[in-house]
């Protein structure tokens, strides 16, 4: 009864709103970047370096701003770096990217040590003002972060489907070779469409240290693989994308909430409920394809290299 | 032989590269990377004790090179090591447990036949998903890690672990496996967990070369719709493939909680799934580069307990991830060179799978 109210309660929808919107902006990044072609499995590496720049920027840049732009700028330059990795030299898309959510898995644990002098935590935030909270519904519509995170999902949306840039970034991730010969530049596109996307995977990672107010070595914990389940699941279509991101958010609040309950944990141990964010992603990848099995909603050029395209002509 | 040369020397500039991004960190730390380059050599095969050190983790990292391999050669890419390795050894110390009266080689068998199987069984389900629902492995088998790692810490607090501790109780005595750093009064050492770990690669060995299943692996990696038109069930060759690699990885289990503590801990175990990766890419997903490249890391990871005086340990992790990624970057170079180019195409006759750092089967499309 007790679960059943907090349910229903004001507080159980922040925690959805918190848990989603971090997977929100990286999956509208890794959207962008699918869509142009460029397969992204780094979203965890550049959530991970986006949350530890971000704590760095507000820590040495006296406030939540500061963090921001210093996560976006990582998020974006190590976009460009994958990007530049795999589309101008073309090696493999998923042995980069995951050597790239490695790589910002160690490096931030060992900057963590040089720049906090800990082994596990930055310091604590307190240049963060109230203004980027997350506790209560209040907060949150306040939160400017929020708003731009909707910007954002709406905006790939209409980016995608209304403008010209879209278009173009859509073609390459279809068509690479027409769009050659219609002379859309298809790697420069897709360079540009990953760093973007990696500004917003950073962004992402920015949010979660500024809603925790520290920075932790694994507290991303997964998310960036999520958001790309999320790209899946909503068959890479801006929407169904943020709908997907809504759900994984829900189910992320409701096994926090679960494991408040004891009622619940005589009946289940907090361990086993802790494994739903990652269940989840999985079963809907797996109803996913029942559901999509007749069409195919990839994007039909992603993970191809670009000579390819152009030795197939 | 030219192509055994070509990837030597890829091996060796991606070495250069990670180093020269070791030595940023280090000088960034307010160290300085000659010192601690030299540290870590001495520290590992300057000394008896760094020798079986290095020889005791070559072990493991040989087993989960190994099973990224496995998978790799067959197209997929399995980043879930780690929580197969996890899943293993926590089931191979709950039975080592119970073989109290259970004969010395029978009760090391027992435990290792555990470890394999739910190593397996942890590789063949994000298997299964894929090539029945199209789950793409990285995805499911980075979530089976988190999964894993929750579940066996859940179970071994409620049921398996000692009074107030992390760890299992310890494994019977009959089956624990003896090495040689043991016999010299060491904690660990390489013995009979190491060369079982040489016998797995001598078996992935024959088993590509020789054997119906592996032939059709190799296939299904190089060219997939050529595969299935030559008969091969992809279905089936994902799940054998991934159940391949999986065991393999659950295998670790002899080294890490037969051959040495004698019981299980998560933080013995973690570590060497992620490795497993740069191993295999290192070694060009061929058994014999494994052992190899399982040599380089495990001087590297002895090597980051040495130089944890002077910096954080945590440099190895990228100096790891680093190599994987100039092994990538490095190989699509050269495959752009123009000599290069005509060098691939006479090496492709001869080898059909060549993959060097490139997986086409695992370069699909997401979906």
């Amino acid at each position: 009864m007790d679960l059943l109210l907090s349910l229903l309660s004001l507080s159980f929808l922040a925690a959805i709103v918190r848990s989603t919107v971090p997977l929100a902006l990286a999956a509208s990044g890794g959207l962008l970047s699918e869509r142009s072609g460029v397969i992204q499995i780094a979203l965890e590496g550049l959530m991970v370096s986006g949350a530890f720049a971000g704590a760095c920027g507000a820590y040495y840049g006296g406030g939540a701003l500061a963090g921001i732009a210093a996560g976006v700028s990582v998020g974006a330059l190590l976009g460009l770096g994958y990007a530049w990795i795999v589309v101008k030299l073309e090696a493999d898309q998923i042995v980069t990217g995951v050597a790239l959510n490695l790589l910002a898995e160690g490096l931030t644990r060992y900057l963590l040590k040089v720049v906090f002098g800990s082994a596990a935590n930055s310091k604590d935030l307190d240049q963060v003002s109230a203004l980027w909270s997350s506790s209560t519904v209040g907060d949150l519509l306040a939160n400017p972060l929020v708003w731009l995170c909707i910007l954002a999902a709406v905006g790939v949306h209409l980016a995608l489907s209304r403008s010209r840039a879209g278009l173009r970034l859509r073609a390459a991730g279809d068509h690479p070779a027409a769009a050659e010969a219609l002379g859309v530049n298809v790697a420069r596109v897709r360079l540009g469409a990953v760093a973007l996307g990696g500004a917003l995977a950073g962004l992402a990672g920015v949010w979660m240290v500024l809603a925790l107010r520290s920075f932790s070595s694994g507290m991303i914990g997964g998310r960036g693989y999520i958001a790309l389940a999320a790209v899946i699941f909503g068959a890479w279509r801006p929407l169904p994308v943020l709908g997907a991101t809504a759900l994984f958010g829900l189910f992320r609040a409701l096994e926090v909430e679960l494991r408040l309950s004891p009622a619940v944990l005589k009946v289940i141990p907090a361990g086993y409920l802790m494994t739903l964010p990652y269940v989840l992603p999985v079963l809907a990848l797996v109803l996913w394809s029942r559901r999509a099995r007749s069409r195919a909603t990839a994007p039909r050029a992603l993970g191809r290299p670009l000579s390819e395209g152009q030795s197939a002509r | 032989m030219r192509r055994l040369e070509r990837e030597a020397v890829i091996t060796l500039i991606a070495v250069l590269v990670a180093m020269a991004v070791g030595s940023v960190l280090v000088l960034a730390y307010g160290r300085s990377p000659a010192t601690v380059y030299g540290l870590m050599l001495r520290g590992s095969w300057g000394s008896l004790e760094g020798v079986t050190d290095v020889a005791f983790r070559a072990g493991p990292l040989i087993l989960t090179g190994l099973a990224v391999a496995v998978a790799f050669r067959a197209g997929l890419f399995n980043i879930g090591a780690e929580g197969q390795a996890v899943a293993g050894a926590f089931a191979a110390a709950v039975v080592g447990t119970h073989m109290g009266g259970v004969p010395v080689g029978l009760a090391a068998l027992l435990c290792l036949v555990t470890a394999v199987g739910v190593g397996a069984g942890a590789g063949a389900l994000p298997g299964a998903l894929k090539a029945r629902f199209g789950v793409h492995e990285v995805i499911s088998t980075m979530m089976l890690n988190f999964i894993l790692v929750i579940v066996v810490k859940q179970l071994g607090t409620d049921h398996f672990y000692a009074f107030h501790q992390e760890h299992t109780v310890p494994i019977a005595a009959s089956a624990r496996l003896p090495a040689l750093g043991q016999a010299a009064g060491g904690a660990r050492g390489f013995g009979v967990a190491g060369l079982l770990a040489l016998a797995a690669a001598g078996a992935v060995a024959w088993l590509f070369a020789r054997t119906r299943v592996g032939f059709e692996l190799r296939a299904l990696g190089a060219a997939p719709a050529a595969a299935e038109a030559a008969g091969v069930r992809p279905g089936r060759a994902m799940v054998i493939a991934m159940a391949l690699s999986g065991g393999l990885a659950g295998l670790t289990a002899a080294g890490l909680v037969l051959g040495y503590k004698g019981y299980f801990q998560a933080d013995l175990v973690m570590g060497y799934g992620f490795m497993g990766i740069a191993v295999a890419l290192l070694g060009r997903a061929r058994p014999l580069g494994v052992v190899l490249a399982a040599l380089l890391l495990a001087t590297l990871a002895r090597g980051g307990v040495v130089v944890a005086t002077e910096v954080p340990r945590d440099l190895v992790d990228v100096l790891q991830a680093t190599l994987i990624l100039a092994v990538a970057g490095v190989t699509a170079v050269g495959r752009r060179l123009p000599e290069a180019t005509t060098e691939t195409e006479t090496e492709t006759e001869q080898d059909a799978d060549t993959t060097a750092g490139a997986s086409p089967g695992a370069a699909k499309a997401v979906q």
